[in-house]
């Protein structure tokens, strides 16, 4: 789950890491900014909540000289589209000046697995870019921690005093493990006359965890989610709504990733990315099918089924059931049906009238036709 | 010989008692793997399937002192408990099938197993099969011909597609690897294409990787220092949208991480060519190996 920014900003600050003065608002408070946000200096900064990255490029970043501007960008923001969500809160805050944009991350990950250190001194949007050249990358062992030394060679690479960075990384580092985030970014940390402050962050946290603190901003992306992701969620299904007419079923990330993408280089637009995960039976099949009709966007729909832990003809029967109780909607279901009791699951498909095929491509090509 | 299972592995399997982990020591066993004892607290002196069920793997390794792999299909909550209960027992392959481990949790955990030189495959894996000789896993072993590609994947099922492409295009697997869909995992995809290097039944590798994390820019830095066998890689996740978690927890691309355009660009500057279809894996598998 991509946290929001001024979560972000919360467990920030209350690990010591410094941020601007701001104030976050939705629908319901943004009449209310003059107010909440008298005690900030122009120029203000008017930020998009969103839960990806790029939103600058999106314009969902301007700058206004008052509350009464930021109020008028904050409401133009709020309810707009970034991918497929919709703008919930928008974050004003003190315009900080930086003297020089840095970049800090920490991840989990890396090779062998710890928790990896990047630092640039190229900073801000496009970081991606330029950074490269400038990247200093360390990875701490989860028995060894954030260290002293590691400390002084991030300040020596950023050019910045041990005293003024020690906290940011030590703040960033407790937070990493007491949230369960697999990533936390600080983009870009400015550098200004009166110290380094973090003036955009991003995080992920893991879902996974069952971490208490994480309850709140569960509850919060919970919120958000369409009636699919809601009862996606509940099966167990991995649902991403895309843009197109074409569903993809699957089970198992990887091969439905995979069928997307054979979708999509077949010149089909996927509308749909569902992954039924392992051993689906019958009835999971259908509650999946069930999901995926219901979706207006959706006019036809290709499950790639390998067998293993799946059974083929399960996989079968609760298809079969799903499109017998949605016989109203006219969609195009092509089905894909390889490994365990591939055969009898075909069969079960004959007599209901749906063509399976032994082979991706073939299944592919007849749902983009 | 293969890589890391084979005709010498003997299996305990943690978790015998419930429902996954008593269906797959029965395809286990039918597949021809030794699994000689099982674990689940509470239920020792039991038995599934003719397999004695101890109380702790300490147990069940002082009547079996042959185990040298354990399979783990205990539930996420349970699972890391599970893992340095049999490092700490001595068993030095330890295959975590569960899916859904809290990613600080396994960093821990696969820190240890590390330091006690103790190898962890996954979490979040189909496991490990060396086709015809023994499947530490879940994967369906019919899919899989014996032969002479490795087969390092981080995914489940595009493992058995993958596997099953290669199998009608005349090649076999001496050993397919899932190393786990996680973003924290006990091998990475050097790991295990450092021990096919020095596998003389493997002649060449094939990589399966998808969007998200560093993984495969990792393999591929390490691979452009000093390359070896032919590798050839397809990466899943090329129309995915960024920002998304697709399935996998380690799915999910980002800024400019683990993008899909990131990975290729790595792994091609590296000289690993990248099939832009499935279809396209044992083309130029099979153009490599004639070069």
């Amino acid at each position: 789950m991509i946290l929001l920014e001024f979560e972000v900003k919360e467990i920030l600050k209350q690990y010591g890491v410094p941020t601007e003065a701001a104030v976050t608002v939705d629908t319901t408070s943004v009449g209310k900014l003059n107010e909440l946000a008298s005690h900030l200096r122009s120029p203000l900064v008017v930020k998009a909540q969103v839960r990806g990255w790029g939103r600058g490029k999106a314009g969902l970043v301007k700058f206004a000289e008052t509350l009464e501007e930021a109020e008028k960008l904050a409401r133009s923001m709020l309810g707009s589209p970034f991918g497929a969500e919709r703008v919930r809160y928008v974050m004003v805050s003190e315009f900080v000046k930086p003297r020089r944009e840095l970049y800090l991350s920490m991840m989990l990950g890396g090779d062998p697995p710890g928790v990896l250190l990047l630092a640039s001194t190229a900073g801000g949007v496009s970081v991606e870019e330029k950074a490269a050249g400038s990247l200093l990358s360390l990875r701490l062992d989860p028995s060894v921690g954030l260290r002293s030394y590691a400390v002084r060679r991030v300040a020596k690479h950023l050019g910045v005093s041990e005293a003024l960075l020690e906290p940011v990384l030590r703040g960033m580092f407790r937070a990493l493990w007491d949230y369960s985030l697999t990533l936390l970014e600080l983009n870009p940390l400015a550098e200004t006359e009166h110290g380094l402050v973090a003036i955009d962050r991003k995080a992920i946290a893991d879902e996974d965890s069952g971490n208490p603190k994480l309850a709140s901003f569960i509850s919060r992306y919970e919120e958000e989610l369409g009636p699919l992701q809601r009862e996606a969620r509940k099966w167990g299904f991995a649902a991403v709504q895309l843009e197109g007419d074409i569903a993809v079923v699957g089970n198992g990330a990887g091969l439905t990733m995979a069928t997307l993408d054979a979708v999509a280089d077949a010149g089909g637009r996927p509308g749909l990315f569902l992954d039924l995960g392992g051993g689906a039976a019958a009835e999971r099949v259908k509650a999946a099918l069930g999901l995926v009709l219901a979706q207006p966007q959706v006019s036809k729909i290709l499950v790639n089924i390998v067998g293993g832990i799946t059974r083929c003809d399960e996989v079968a029967r609760g298809l079969v059931e799903a499109v017998r109780e949605r016989k109203e909607r006219d969609v195009k279901i092509v089905v894909r049906l390889s490994g365990f009791m591939e055969e009898e699951g075909r069969r079960i498909l004959r007599e209901a009238g749906i063509v399976a095929y032994p082979s991706l491509e073939d299944a592919v090509r007849e749902v983009v036709g | 010989m293969a890589i890391l299972v084979g005709g010498e592995t003997r299996v305990l399997v943690q978790g015998i008692t419930g429902r996954q982990g008593s269906l797959h020591t029965e395809l286990m066993l039918k597949y021809g793997t030794r699994v000689v004892a099982g674990v689940t607290p509470g239920k020792g002196g039991s038995e599934v399937l003719g397999v004695p069920v101890y109380d702790s793997v300490a147990e069940a390794v002082e009547a079996h002192p042959e185990v040298n792999t354990s399979v783990v299909f205990v539930p996420p909550r349970f699972a890391p408990d599970a893992v340095y209960e049999a490092v700490d027992a001595g068993i030095r392959l330890i295959v975590v099938i569960t899916e859904g481990i809290p990613v600080h949790e396994a960093l821990l955990m696969v820190s240890y197993a590390k330091s006690k030189s103790a190898v962890v495959v996954g979490p979040n894996t189909p496991g490990v099969i060396t086709p015809g000789k023994c499947k530490v896993g879940i994967m369906p072993g019919e899919l899989f011909k014996p032969g002479r590609i490795g087969l390092i994947s981080r995914s489940g099922t595009l493992t058995y597609e993958v596997a099953a492409r290669l199998a009608a295009a005349g090649f076999g697997v001496s050993t397919a690897v899932g190393i786990g869909g996680d973003p924290v995992t006990g091998l990475s995809f050097w790991d295990v294409y450092e021990r096919f290097l020095e596998d003389p039944e493997t002649d060449a590798v094939v990589l399966v990787g998808e969007i998200g994390g560093t993984k495969e820019e990792e393999f591929a830095k390490r691979y452009a220092a000093s390359p070896g066998k032919h590798v050839v890689a397809y990466i899943a996740g090329r129309a995915a949208p960024p920002g998304r978690r697709m399935g996998h927890a380690g799915a999910i691309a980002f800024g400019a991480t683990g993008t899909y355009a990131g990975k290729v660009e790595a792994l091609e500057r590296a000289g690993i060519p990248v099939a832009r279809r499935l279809g396209e894996v044992p083309e130029l598998l099979a153009s490599r190996l004639k070069r």
